[in-house]
């Protein structure tokens, strides 16, 4: 343990709903047991319906646990104060702000209201925390324009800049790159992580993108609904295999070494592969995809594809049946060994 | 935290500037036209003759004084509490049921308020006309305030309670109107009872007016109002957090259910007594916030809680001037004047709404 003090402690905690009747329904058969400490990036983990929603909103008081307590500083969350409760958490939810004529910077400035008075009057320190959440979400070229004018990426880095503006220890963010762009996403996860790294907050978040958690996180919690929260390092819950274990469908398969999943594929061909650098791997995820099973130890029979590189020019070489052929680019090579080769029987009559 | 001058974010401070120009415009306006709405009428009177008369000084045309204090001050007073009660409840409602067809008329609390003075009449033992209503002292002024604003804070609270369950806007409208339905039909049922002399006040009260209301009633609908109205002004911070759905309200530290029984407060309080005195008063209430929001191109409470106030204010004078047909001794139904200014305002809200949503 370090002597840093954590942000918040989730102590034997049960999250679920209470219904009017009967038994409380627990989304979680065992109880989560977990810390979050400053300047730490987590990014929460789990299938749809695990409850990742839920114990982000149990944490940032929305919604009560079903049993076990949590700590807020030093504080227990149900004896914070509403306002206290403001000034420690702030949240990026997924629902859509229900207004139109908004502008940007009024927006980011009710993160300052735990701040401010009864009339909400800003004092210069609150525009100062407004203007520095701008630039540091890179949210201020369009701190005038209204919100029903932005794009889903602005409208996203506008509501984690409210969020900053709210100056709490600790951020929770409920799925913010969902309905975003690859480089949206990127570049919110960008953020998170320098704001974590640089402002020593604690900011946890909900999300469906493995490969970026597995790039940007400090620290993952795997929710699974059997066997409960894992957590740990990126690295070290892949090498133990929690991850894999935490996402294995029949559908895909988690590759260690490359970190990435691989969507299976029935009926694999064996074909090897030669060559080096970029071309070889991009080749390999083309016959991947495509259903072959790729060695790279030459064996009889076997089809056999080299990759060359000459003057920032790749050719393909693919020697079938002791033909070779060369063609240009990935799609006529699969479109070769397609016709000679298929990876699947798909037509009943094929051997 | 440090940041230097140079790179600071402009606030876009011109637009605040501009935002209280237009109020300052709907209150100039306002005071315009209320002024045109004592000269204005079946009777012209000169502007000097009423300012003289308004001065407190003795004119020598005893009717224009008369026309002026007993009739046309009263009625203009009446309008303007009216118009700025409406359109700020109407503003409370839409923000807090997240709405923008949400207002006193759409969603059953003028049918409401109107149940209310029906049931003091009947509890009274006294089956005489809602209309006669405007014979009351000071006790029933009170009386028949009291009732109406119950009869609001009721159908807010069913209303409020079924829009925690369902979250569908168009459903709650719906029910909205539903409930109104069932208190018109319940007032509609008391009718039946009542002799066709009274039948017809009620007809004429429905019209909606703001004539007759003087003397004690005057003053108890002041107070009303302009309670409802401080409260609601009090309340432009939680009402812009609430702008922000929700749960965004509480992470703020919001305690939503204090607020939403402070907007059941007001908006009953405002549209309840407005309700009782003048009859139900349509589209005022919806159509004006939007104008507001519109023209001052905020969302802020604090700007456009006094902004829907005067222009409420300025627009329900000038229903009045038009209803009343300067120069001629017609007098039209209030509610369809306010509907032909509000329904095409609804009409574009949904147009717009339809364009942002695609």
């Amino acid at each position: 343990m370090s002597t840093t003090s954590s942000i918040a402690t989730l102590e034997q905690l049960a999250i679920g709903y209470q219904p009017k009747k009967g038994k409380a329904f627990s989304l979680f058969n065992r109880v989560i047991q977990e810390q979050l400490m400053p300047g730490e990036l987590v990014c929460l983990l789990g299938p749809n319906g695990v409850g990742k929603s839920t114990l982000l909103r149990t944490l940032a008081g929305l919604h009560k646990p079903l049993q076990g307590k949590i700590y807020i500083g030093a504080t227990r969350l149900d004896k914070l104060s509403a306002s206290k409760m403001a000034k420690m958490v702030s949240v990026v939810l997924t629902e859509r702000i229900p207004t139109d004529n908004l502008p940007v910077y009024s927006l980011v400035a009710m993160g300052r209201y735990p701040y401010t008075g009864w009339w909400g009057n800003l004092s210069p320190k609150d525009h100062e925390h407004i203007q520095c959440a701008l630039l540091a979400t890179h949210t201020d070229s369009f701190a005038d324009k209204t919100i029903d004018k932005l794009s889903d990426g602005e409208r996203q880095k506008v509501m984690i800049a409210r969020a900053l503006a709210q100056d709490t220890p600790l951020i929770l963010l409920d799925e913010p790159t969902a309905h975003l762009d690859l480089p949206n996403r990127v570049e919110v996860m960008r953020l998170l992580h320098k704001l974590a790294l640089t402002t020593g907050k604690a900011i946890l978040l909900t999300t469906h993108e493995l490969d970026l958690a597995l790039q940007g996180a400090d620290k993952l919690w795997l929710m699974q609904s059997k066997e409960g929260m894992v957590s740990g390092t990126p690295e070290d819950l892949v090498l133990s295999g929690a991850f894999e274990k935490a996402f294995s469908s029949s559908g895909f398969a988690f590759d260690k070494r490359s970190g990435r999943f691989k969507m299976h594929t029935e009926g694999k061909a064996p074909i090897v592969l030669k060559g080096t650098g970029t071309g070889k791997y991009w080749t390999q995820r083309a016959l991947e995809r495509q259903g072959y099973e790729v060695h790279s130890q030459t064996e009889g029979g076997m089809p056999l594809i080299e990759v060359f590189k000459q003057n920032q020019v790749y050719t393909w070489h693919i020697r079938l049946h002791d033909q070779i052929h060369t063609v240009s680019n990935i799609e006529s090579l699969l479109k070769t060994l397609q016709t000679s080769q298929p990876a699947i029987n798909s037509h009943a009559s094929s051997t | 935290m440090q940041i230097s001058t140079e790179h600071r974010v402009v606030q876009t401070p011109s637009s605040r500037g501009r935002q209280l120009l237009w109020i300052t415009g709907f209150f100039v306006l306002s005071l315009g036209l209320f002024l045109g709405d004592l000269l204005l009428g079946s009777v012209k009177i000169p502007i000097t003759e009423a300012l003289r008369v308004l001065g407190g000084v003795d004119i020598e045309n005893q009717i224009w004084e008369n026309i002026l204090l007993k009739i046309r001050l009263p009625k203009a007073l009446t309008a303007v509490f009216a118009g700025g009660a409406l359109s700020v409840a109407g503003l409370q409602m839409q923000t807090l049921f997240r709405n923008p067809l949400a207002g006193p008329s759409v969603l059953g609390i003028t049918a409401g308020a109107s149940l209310g003075v029906a049931l003091v009449m009947l509890g009274a033992g006294n089956i005489a006309s809602v209309y006669s209503l405007k014979h009351l002292g000071l006790t029933e002024s009170w009386l028949l305030a009291g009732a109406a604003f119950a009869g609001a804070s009721l159908v807010m609270l069913v209303i409020l309670a079924v829009a925690s369950v369902i979250r569908d806007n168009v459903v709650l409208l719906i029910v909205g109107l539903m409930v109104g339905n069932i208190t018109i039909s319940l007032v509609a049922v008391w009718q039946y009872f009542s002799n066709p002399e009274e039948i017809k006040d009620y007809v004429l009260w429905t019209f909606g007016s703001v004539e007759g209301v003087t003397g004690d009633q005057l003053i108890v609908l002041g107070l009303a109002v302009l309670v409802g109205l401080v409260l609601a002004f009090l309340a432009s911070k939680p009402l812009n957090m609430l702008l922000l759905g929700e749960n965004y309200a509480r992470s703020l530290g919001l305690g939503v259910r204090q607020i939403r029984f402070w907007v059941i407060l007001c908006v009953s309080l405002l549209a309840g007594s407005v309700t009782g005195f003048c009859g139900p008063i349509g589209f005022i209430g919806i159509a004006v916030p939007h104008l507001t929001r519109a023209l001052l191109n905020s969302s802020d409470h604090r700007l456009i809680i006094p902004g829907a106030c005067f222009l409420g204010i300025a627009i329900m004078l000038a229903c009045d001037i038009i209803a009343h047909v300067p120069g001629s001794s017609i007098t039209l139904p209030m509610n369809a004047i306010t509907a032909l200014i509000g329904s095409p305002v609804v009409i574009w809200v949904i147009m717009k709404r339809r364009k942002l949503q695609q």
